[in-house]
């Protein structure tokens, strides 16, 4: 009895030890995660792709993925003091927060971290820099839109794609389509072209043309300036306006979602012709295999537009989906660490292909998907994963026309950049505003192109926008 | 005096011990995210960690800003015309409603019309973009007449009567129930009284039902005007580049500039002010339709 008692007694010692008390509360110290895409598809898979990262990490992990209105979900968890290890936010927000002084300075971590140095391309981080600082890691490796054409329809008109190298190509093409498909197939009207106006998104491939760029942009003397504006770009508003004067847009372009314009192009081949992720072309194309429609009804292809004046194609970057660490996260080393494994070719298959034993099995050291896998589409965050060293192939064979779209940006005449942020200066949600509503006015009719060009400059520099 | 508070508190302890959740309540989820709101008006754009104070910095950034000056322009011109429409055009619903004899089509006609209002704003947009877009309902039936297709969920001019028309679709069978029970609450020996006298049915509208109606009148206006700024949801749903100069709200405003750009101190001036705006709009009213007399 005296001798069970000592035992007690000293258990009870060990456990009231302030030693103990740190080794416990270090075992349970949990990494909290506010995720948006990157996860499980649903909560039970978001539970295993939880267990998967911390089985890689060997930390506590509590992945927390928001279904819907992740920026509204985010800034009210923030604001109200709720502390996370680490958040998923894209490059606009990360300038606005690291303007705040809401998330830890990471320059040092990632200078010295060698995950960082073998998986990760210089070029790419230099993008994320803000002030020659860096706030964040990357999810994932940024892909471009591009031209998405309808091949199976355009092939019927007797169109040669490789012959589209002006704007005037591209009108012709659009003209020829709308023709056949109200004369002879009976689907009237028939408007070809979606291009989605709210942010407009994203019509540089066109823009190109005149070798300029969206976003707003520092010149030698630090003055902004935004190239859309500029009246070299007058030559395209006047080509859209003329496409949308000829019933050759689609008018929903201008209400409609980006959801609408791919059931358009895909489901309903509504359209021939819009501007979307490199991605997008597998994916139709995918979509369509379900259905029955490839190749005979849809068959996608992605082009990257129209050369500039220099000889070269300008195609935009997608904007950089990324993971800071909050300045008020209380295991900002761990977070790193999970941003660092991110990055890693591992990290990367977990994020596109999924979670071994229920998206996929290895079967002789090839990947063999199961029918949830082949239903999510090898995207469970990052469909291109960040690391140089992951190798696409071994994600099996890829959607038709995928990897042609995404071999377009590593071509010596394309030139993939994103789009200016002013050194991460610009109110983006208002240059949008401004832009699109100036933008269409001059497609739908209501101005000419000069006024419309002048009128967005002007609220542009009164919104302080541009010097 | 403490001695006859105390006794009065007693007394109804009960009462007192009922409202508390009540009490709580709004105390924990309005006054105090009120509060909260009205000091970070006053501190700098910071998500995280101390915000410092920034004096009349933030009230004076969204003064300055031409968004902002043309959103009250939106939210008055919206806000009034839904105002004014849904008090005349629910009232007159209200009384011709209560003229159908046919009990069963009464309740059908009531029904039908109180049903959108069940709806959330979604709904209501997604009901809205199958009629009037360019290949909408709308269109369908004007192309009947040879008429060109016109995109009314893009053209400038009809993008506040469209919206304004929208809010008067959703609610007006609402603001007819408020009406209609009033209706029905008329004492009817006034119509008896009334039918001796020889007075026609327009007179008995005139004298009986719109005089003892005025009480809940009052209370819909009143109701109204509290929402006269605050237009939002059906903003969000249908605002579009083509409409976004005609439309943009105030509160669409706050949510750009709160939400979107995570400008916390300017997204709270903007809302002081517009919650600034609502008690001086309603105060008018009030002492305008002499809402405090009876």
């Amino acid at each position: 009895m005296k001798k069970m008692l000592c035992v007690l007694a000293l258990a009870l010692l060990i456990a009231g030890s302030p030693l103990f008390a740190q080794a416990q509360s270090e075992a349970k110290a949990e990494i909290k995660v506010l995720a948006a895409v990157t996860g499980g598809k649903d909560d039970a898979e978001n539970k295993l792709f939880e267990e998967a990262m911390e089985k890689a990490t060997a930390l506590n992990i509590s992945w927390e993925k928001v279904p819907a209105s992740y920026d509204q979900v985010l800034m009210q968890k923030l604001g109200a003091g709720e502390a996370y290890d680490l958040i998923y936010l894209n490059q606009f927000q990360m300038y606005t927060l690291a303007k705040q002084g809401a998330l830890t300075d990471l320059t040092d971590w990632i200078s010295n971290s060698a995950v960082y140095k073998e998986n990760v391309d210089r070029a790419e981080l230099e993008k994320i820099q803000y002030n020659n600082k860096y706030y964040a890691g990357f999810n994932k490796l940024e892909v471009f839109p591009l031209v998405n054409v309808n091949k199976a329809i355009t092939d019927k008109v007797g169109i040669n794609l490789d012959n589209l190298n002006s704007l005037d190509a591209y009108y012709q093409m659009l003209k020829k389509v709308k023709a056949y498909m109200e004369n002879t197939v009976g689907r009237k009207p028939y408007y070809p072209f979606f291009v989605y106006m709210p942010d407009i998104w994203d019509m540089q491939p066109w823009f190109s043309s005149v070798g300029l760029r969206r976003g707003v942009f520092l010149d030698a003397n630090g003055k902004k300036y935004a190239p859309y504006v500029d009246m070299q770009a007058k030559p395209v508003w006047e080509w859209l306006a003329k496409l949308y004067r000829e019933g050759l847009m689609d008018p929903a372009s201008f209400t409609g979602k980006t959801g609408d314009m791919r059931s358009k192009m895909w489901q309903s081949q509504d359209i021939v012709m819009d501007s979307d992720w490199a991605a997008w072309t597998g994916l139709y194309n995918n979509n369509a295999m379900s259905s029955g429609t490839y190749p005979d009804k849809v068959n996608m292809v992605g082009l990257p537009g129209l050369k500039g004046p220099s000889g070269k194609y300008y195609i935009e970057q997608g904007g950089a989906s990324l993971w800071a660490i909050p300045s008020n996260a209380k295991n900002p080393k761990e977070a790193f660490k999970i941003l660092e494994y991110m990055a890693t070719a591992e990290g990367g298959l977990l994020l596109s292909a999924g979670i071994e034993g229920n998206d996929y099995n290895v079967v002789n050291g090839k990947i063999e998907y199961t029918d949830l896998g082949k239903k999510h589409a090898k995207d469970h965050g990052a469909p291109f994963p960040i690391s140089t060293k992951f190798d696409l192939g071994k994600l099996g064979t890829m959607n038709p026309g995928v990897l042609e779209s995404v071999a377009i940006g590593q071509r010596a005449d394309v030139v993939v950049a994103p789009m200016g942020y002013a050194n991460g200066e610009l109110d983006t949600r208002k240059y949008y505003d401004i832009m699109s509503k100036w933008m269409s006015d001059c497609i739908m009719g209501k101005t000419d192109a000069t006024t419309a060009i002048k009128g967005a400059e002007k609220e542009l520099r009164a919104n302080k926008i541009i010097d | 005096m403490q001695r006859s508070l105390w006794k009065k508190l007693k007394k109804y302890k009960t009462f007192y011990i009922l409202f508390m959740p009540i009490a709580l309540y709004f105390l924990i989820f309005t006054y105090f995210p009120f509060l909260k709101g009205l000091v970070m008006s006053f501190q700098e754009n910071r998500l995280i960690g101390n915000r410092p104070f920034a004096g009349v910095e933030n009230y004076s950034l969204v003064i300055q800003d031409p968004d902002f000056l043309a959103s009250i322009k939106n939210s008055l011109i919206i806000g009034i015309w839904d105002m004014v429409l849904y008090f005349i055009l629910s009232l007159l619903f209200a009384i011709i409603l209560n003229e159908l004899l046919n009990k069963t089509l009464k309740k059908t006609v009531q029904t039908i019309a109180y049903l959108p209002y069940l709806f959330s704003w979604a709904v209501i947009g997604g009901v809205w973009a199958l009629i009037f877009d360019i290949q909408g309902l709308a269109n369908q039936f004007l192309s009947l007449f040879n008429v060109d297709p016109i995109f009314f969920l893009a053209q400038p001019y009809l993008a506040r009567p469209l919206i304004i028309a929208m809010g008067v679709w959703r609610s007006m069978g609402y603001f007819a129930l408020l009406y209609t029970v009033a209706i029905v609450n008329i004492d009817s020996q006034l119509y008896e009284a009334a039918r001796i006298d020889g007075a026609s049915r327009m007179v008995q509208i005139r004298s009986i039902i719109l005089p003892s109606l005025a009480p809940t009148m009052k209370t819909i206006l009143v109701l109204l005007s509290i929402g006269v700024l605050t237009h939002f949801d059906e903003i969000f749903i249908m605002v579009n580049p083509a409409n976004r100069r005609q439309i943009g709200t105030l509160l669409l405003y706050v949510f750009e500039t709160g939400i979107i750009n995570f400008k916390t101190g300017t997204a709270s001036a903007g809302a002081t002010l517009v919650m600034a705006g609502t008690l001086i709009f309603t105060a008018i009213i009030r002492k305008l339709i002499k809402y405090d007399k009876d």
